[in-house]
């Protein structure tokens, strides 16, 4: 054989191997038996539990209102400066300590009020087992030129006296504010703020692409159902998460996880925090709407916790989230698939007018508790929305709706 | 360079190299099977004795090797008019409609079926026959007659087994389905026999629309077999039990759906009728939502 054929053959070869090498090394990194992995309990969840939570975000009022002197600004949730206020107060109360009353009334002083959407149990802010079973709506923080501070639930149950007072000063990003009765000598102040919203349309909450992945470890175990009624269910054989056409997610997880004991109700929001967040998510401003004392058996007990949010920074008076955590960590959740979608023209608020006619009495100021800008949900001839509303809640606990942008009883139809 | 020398270097380079590769194919236990699950004697070995420290015994063989697989999806065979078609035949009478929650009830005689908003059936008759010494035999006869009178047995059904209820003394005659080698434990049909003859027919039977998602590999038959055991240890009364089958399928339920997927399963069935299913994927047991069907 001619040198030149040797060498071109030789080239023929090598090619020949060069490819047969990389298909055996395919066939051999491929082509080989699969190795089953068990996945250890403790790594079926995707929740990062050591990311800690943010769990004060969950508990936020519905609005703040700071006055000194004849000024008056309200805060709501998503305004510049709301979260740092609120986090004040909350600081300012884990150094509190229960006291009797009043030491002796300031002639002047700077107030801080923080009005709940629901009533929150005290115990979770200033960490008093004592305050478990007062729930409270507002909470108002008195700061003294004396350098003294006080806090007190809407009724003046519960007092607690603070060690270190925060400063409270008038910081920018609130609007302004009237107040309702600035004669009443009462300590408790209902203001008003000056706001502009317009309605919006319900939509259907989006179903992410890559769901599965957030509830299921491992997505291509899980199966899915397909029912009659046009809901999806996906399960892997024991953890199952329904979904509904309008968005609507319903997740239950009867699993094997380890025991861990009772929650109190601060380690259940923690618990549904860290599962929320890697799951579905939360939706803008959400806050603890309601919730329960659950039973797991032998003493052990779980909270069943339900949320709203605060689009636009009006509080909306429909659970968003429902998440109950058992003995064992999260063992179910809802997410709501209706909310908020495409927003309306922006008109003013109307405040309200008193005396007011319900159609049983006549509210006056001094009835009024507090006055709560809100979202209330609509539907009307077919068409469903959300609406500006002011949720006015009397002295003796009745609460209605008053429609912001014509000044008249709001009714949900 | 020497080229030349440089091409003959690396040709005996690949030359060793791709023998290397080729003799790991050819040594490898699951080669051109893709992502088989093998399992070696010392592994079959040391689950039999853990089963015995657990007081069950072994007595089928463990399948050495299992293919991937990937889910299947399923649809409901039988739609109502079919149901009625199938158990109550062309013959006379009138037949008697009935809805309630969850249910729709046909009644001709003392024939009624009752089909599910899942696609179960349940068809109760009150037979004239002689009453007859009844053993398994002729429990699975009487069975297989009822079948062969409507233009026989489902198609793919598969016989599985006949148990006798201590209680009761009747016999409980099991089919299974079968659709292109492939099992479907869920898909059943079921026979209950009395001495005065079959009293009861529970069916449900799907129809196979396809594969979905990727072949992936099963948990080694050993792993599902130490999960029964851990999930029945100390549950049981203290005597021995006995495995008596264990195979590799699909399980589903009776949905009220339109179609659904539906994951390989190892079956563990003992020799007292209990069967335990085992997620091939996951190793997690299965829990059925109900007790109609096994």
């Amino acid at each position: 054989m001619k040198p030149e054929r040797l060498e071109a053959a030789k080239t023929v070869l090598l090619a020949a191997l060069v490819a047969c090498s990389l298909f055996l090394t395919w066939q051999v990194w491929w082509g080989t038996p699969g190795q089953y992995e068990p996945l250890e309990p403790a790594v079926r969840w995707r929740v990062a539990r050591e990311t800690g939570s943010d769990w004060v975000r969950l508990v936020r009022p519905a609005m703040i209102t700071l006055s000194a002197g004849e000024s008056y600004w309200v805060f709501l949730p998503g305004d510049p400066g709301f979260d740092v206020l609120f986090d004040e107060l909350v600081s300012a109360l884990r150094g509190a300590e229960a006291g009797e009353g009043w030491e002796g009334f300031p002639e002047e002083y700077a107030r801080f009020q923080a009005d709940f959407a629901h009533p929150l149990p005290l115990e979770l802010f200033s960490g008093n087992p004592e305050h478990a079973e007062t729930r409270v709506q507002s909470l108002l923080l008195i700061n003294a030129q004396a350098n003294a501070g006080y806090v007190t639930d809407s009724g003046y149950s519960a007092w607690l006296k603070i060690k270190n007072p925060p400063e409270l000063e008038l910081i920018p990003g609130g609007v302004s504010g009237t107040p309702l009765s600035s004669s009443d000598e009462s300590l408790w102040l209902t203001v008003i703020p000056h706001l502009t919203r317009g309605a919006m349309s319900a939509a259907a909450a989006g179903i992410a692409p890559d769901l599965l992945a957030a509830f299921f470890l491992d997505p291509s175990v899980v199966r899915s159902i397909e029912e009659m009624d046009g809901a999806l269910i996906y399960t892997d054989g024991v953890r199952g998460l329904r979904v509904y056409s309008d968005g609507t997610l319903e997740f239950s997880d009867p699993s094997s996880l380890p025991e861990r004991g009772s929650y109190s109700l601060l380690s259940a929001l923690l618990e549904a925090d860290t599962f929320i967040a890697s799951t579905v998510g939360w939706p803008d401003h959400p806050y603890l709407v309601d919730y329960t004392r659950v039973s797991w058996g032998e003493g052990k007990t779980g909270y069943r916790l339900v949320f709203s949010w605060s689009p636009k920074g009006l509080a909306i008076d429909q659970p968003v989230i429902e998440v109950t955590v058992g003995n064992r960590g999260v063992v179910s959740a809802k997410r709501i698939g209706t909310g908020p979608g495409q927003a309306g023209s922006s008109l003013p608020m109307i405040p309200p007018v008193f005396p007011f006619d319900l159609p049983a009495r006549t509210v006056r100021v001094e009835d009024v508790r507090h006055i709560l800008p809100a979202y209330a949900f609509s539907e009307r001839g077919g068409y469903r929305s959300y609406r500006p509303v002011w949720v006015i809640t009397l002295i003796d606990g009745m609460k209605f709706l008053i429609n912001a942008h014509t000044g008249t009883l709001f009714e949900n139809r | 360079m020497d080229w030349a020398r440089a091409k003959t270097i690396l040709i005996l380079c690949y030359l060793v190299l791709n023998l290397f590769l080729g003799y790991r194919l050819y040594a490898d236990p699951g080669r051109g099977e893709g992502h088989l699950t093998v399992v070696d004697s010392a592994q079959v070995a040391k689950t039999t004795a853990r089963l015995a420290e657990a007081g069950i015994k072994l007595v089928t063989p463990v399948p050495e090797r299992a293919p991937a697989l990937a889910k299947i999806t399923l649809r409901h065979r039988y739609s109502q008019e079919e149901a009625v078609s199938l158990f109550f035949g062309d013959s006379e009478g009138t037949i008697l409609r009935h809805e309630e929650p969850g249910r729709t009830i046909y009644r001709r005689g003392n024939e009624i079926l009752t089909f599910y908003d899942n696609g179960a059936m349940i068809f109760r008759l009150e037979s004239n026959q002689v009453p007859v010494i009844l053993d398994s035999a002729a429990a699975r006869r009487i069975f297989d007659e009822f079948w062969v009178e409507r233009g026989g047995l489902p198609d793919g059904a598969r016989f599985d087994s006949i148990y006798q209820d201590e209680r009761s003394g009747k016999f409980l005659v099991y089919y299974y389905q079968e659709v292109d080698n492939r099992v479907i434990y869920g898909g059943q049909a079921v026979g209950m026999v009395g001495p005065g003859g079959l009293e009861t027919v529970l069916l449900t039977w799907f129809d196979v629309t396809g594969s979905a998602g990727r072949k992936r590999a099963v948990i080694p038959p050993t792993d599902a077999l130490e999960m029964v055991a851990g999930q029945v240890k100390g549950t049981w009364p203290a005597r021995e039990f006995i495995v008596e089958a264990l195979s590799l399928g699909y399980f589903t339920e009776p949905y009220n759906a339109r179609q659904w997927e539906a994951v390989p399963v190892w079956r563990v069935r003992f020799r007292d009728g209990r069967v335990y299913y085992v997620n091939a994927y996951t190793g997690e047991m299965e829990m059925p939502s109900g007790n109609l069907f096994r």
